[in-house]
């Protein structure tokens, strides 16, 4: 908002449009595929519309074409225009925690910005910047010092999606990082519990930790499904589409095929080669995820992590859960096992649509 | 809730004009609109008004012809009862006195049997804005009967020597052979009244 639209007394205005009763269009955002949910009542009824919408990489003149063929996409899956929240889920967002002291003569957020740029090591213009300083459940008692998360994402990336998403006729008014999308529909949030967020999408894995529906961490890894799939078919000699489709779709057999008392080994070798190949990444989600829940015991009051929360399309494949609840000697939760999504059906679509799911629920009052 | 926005505020911003040229680019198209609807009503009314006018116009136009129209129908009444009153002071009878005159004259076996009076309008006709005004008889026609010729002579010579009849003549007279009543007979006079010429 400029000082004129300000002047003009718009802010008021523009908050009572953007509020929409009829609730929100929830997006996860990647650079090539959006993931699109909206909730609606119906009487007692409540309805889910969802879609996967891939981002064509389109030359200039083709611009409107490709734009027609997505709005037409977004209204075959129900979802009409409106206003939307939007989480990017791509590792070019940098999250970092920042303990600050603020005075008199400095600002909160002067420091945060000065802290920015030393942390990103260049300038701000090409960056978004938002924070939020952490709770003061989470602190550590007798500290002078305020807990801040602080979220860079590069303009760029920011103002395409931007572009991208309003194109379908969606008005963004708030972006977001998965986890904070995902933190406040932690099924029992607002306990003491701590919880590990994990939302592996196709280009990016998000990683935080959330307490009280507030995110104290998030890094957002280079790698996720479409990464895995290169790899398995790599190793494999297999197509990569075939692989993506093995790896989204929920597999009963994978999960049962254990033979019992044989160190959780899988009897299909089929499976133990996928098993094989995906290990080395998931060990690395488990260290990061380790070390995430390591830091905040560090840094805030220690709480133990109750459960890990694994959400996105990869959290359909049961061998992500075993070895994640192996590795992490934490209870997995899945499939929207952990969330709380008021009747987003309990299949493949809970996981997938979990992130896009949060953000439609997202309630701006709550946030002030 | 870690309530982030990582929306570019010139963006934000950005966005916020163009929201308001849009929405100034709708509220003025809706007063074109309503300026449009509004002067096409004004046109209308002062259309109607203009009929108004007209018509009241020519009502106060018609009503004033009405007006001088029953005027002049006063005037033909007040004249046709002036008219009547001269005629009375001339003398003209009327078809009582007529009546009156001819029982007299008639001999007490002799009866009318009709009386025709006949009037210069009634005979000319065609001017019927004369109809009402009494200008006297200009001739009588007599049926009647008697018991002998000779009472048909007596009322000849009866009207004859009167002063209220001009001419006097016999039209017909005939025997009636009728068993029960006699020997009747039937006769007819034309004359004219009074003072007035064949």
């Amino acid at each position: 908002m400029t000082a004129w639209t300000a002047g003009l007394g718009l802010t008021a205005i523009r908050n009572a449009l953007e509020r929409n009763a009829g609730g929100y269009v929830g997006v996860e955002a990647e650079r090539t595929l959006l993931r699109v949910a909206r909730h609606q009542t119906r009487g007692r009824r409540e309805a889910w519309s969802v879609a996967s919408i891939p981002l064509p990489m389109e030359s200039a003149g083709r611009l409107k074409e490709t734009n027609r063929g997505l709005r037409a996409a977004t209204r075959r899956a129900g979802i009409q225009k409106g206003p939307a929240i939007c989480a990017i889920n791509s590792p070019a967002i940098d999250v970092f925690p920042l303990e600050l002291r603020p005075t008199e003569s400095e600002s909160l957020e002067g420091l945060v910005v000065a802290h920015a740029q030393k942390q990103l090591g260049r300038g701000l213009d090409d960056v978004v910047l938002d924070y939020a300083p952490l709770p003061d459940l989470v602190r550590r008692p007798g500290e002078g010092t305020v807990p801040v998360i602080a979220f860079a994402a590069p303009r760029e990336l920011v103002e395409t999606l931007l572009v991208r998403i309003e194109a379908l006729g969606l008005n963004v008014v708030r972006i977001l990082t998965p986890a904070c999308a995902l933190a406040p529909r932690v099924a029992g949030a607002e306990e003491e519990a701590r919880h590990l967020i994990i939302d592996t999408a196709l280009e990016g894995t998000s990683v935080s930790v959330a307490q009280h529906g507030h995110v104290l961490l998030e890094r957002i890894l280079p790698w996720g499904l479409r990464k895995l799939a290169e790899r398995l078919g790599s190793e494999l000699d297999l197509d990569e589409q075939r692989c993506e489709e093995f790896l989204t779709a929920a597999s009963p057999s994978a999960s049962t095929s254990e033979r019992p008392g044989d160190g959780g080994e899988p009897a299909d070798p089929m499976e133990a080669l996928v098993r094989e190949v995906l290990a080395p990444a998931i060990r690395e989600l488990a260290r990061e995820a380790a070390a995430c829940l390591d830091y905040c015991d560090s840094v805030l009051r220690h709480v133990p992590a109750s459960a890990v929360v694994l959400v996105g399309p990869l959290a359909n494949y049961p061998t992500l859960r075993k070895l994640l609840e192996a590795e992490l000697n934490l209870p997995v939760r899945c499939q929207g096992e952990g969330m709380d999504l008021r009747g987003l059906p309990d299949d493949s679509h809970a996981a997938a649509f979990a992130t896009a799911a949060s953000c439609a629920l997202w309630k701006e009052e709550a946030s002030g | 809730m870690t309530a982030i926005n990582l929306i570019p505020p010139d963006v934000c911003a950005r966005r916020d004009v163009r929201r308001l040229r849009h929405w100034i680019v709708r509220l003025a198209s809706s007063t074109v609109v309503v300026v449009l609807l509004y002067a096409g009503l004004v046109h209308m009314v002062a259309l109607r008004n203009a009929e108004l006018h007209r018509l009241t116009g020519r009502f106060a136009f018609l009503q004033e012809h009405i007006q001088s129209a029953e005027r002049v129908l006063d005037e033909r009444d007040a004249l046709k009862q002036q008219y009547t009153a001269i005629a009375l002071i001339r003398g003209h009878c009327t078809a009582g006195r007529y009546m009156e005159l001819l029982g007299d004259a008639l001999p007490p076996e002799g009866y009318l049997r009709a009386l025709e009076i006949g009037s210069p309008s009634k005979a000319t006709s065609g001017q019927e804005g004369d109809a009402g005004i009494d200008e006297g008889p200009t001739e009588l026609h007599i049926w009647g009967r008697a018991p002998a010729h000779q009472q048909v002579g007596h009322l000849m010579r009866q009207m004859t020597t009167s002063r209220d009849f001009g001419t006097v003549n016999l039209v017909s007279v005939s025997d009636l052979a009728d068993p029960e009543r006699g020997q009747e007979v039937e006769f007819e006079i034309l004359c004219t009244p009074g003072g007035v010429a064949q």
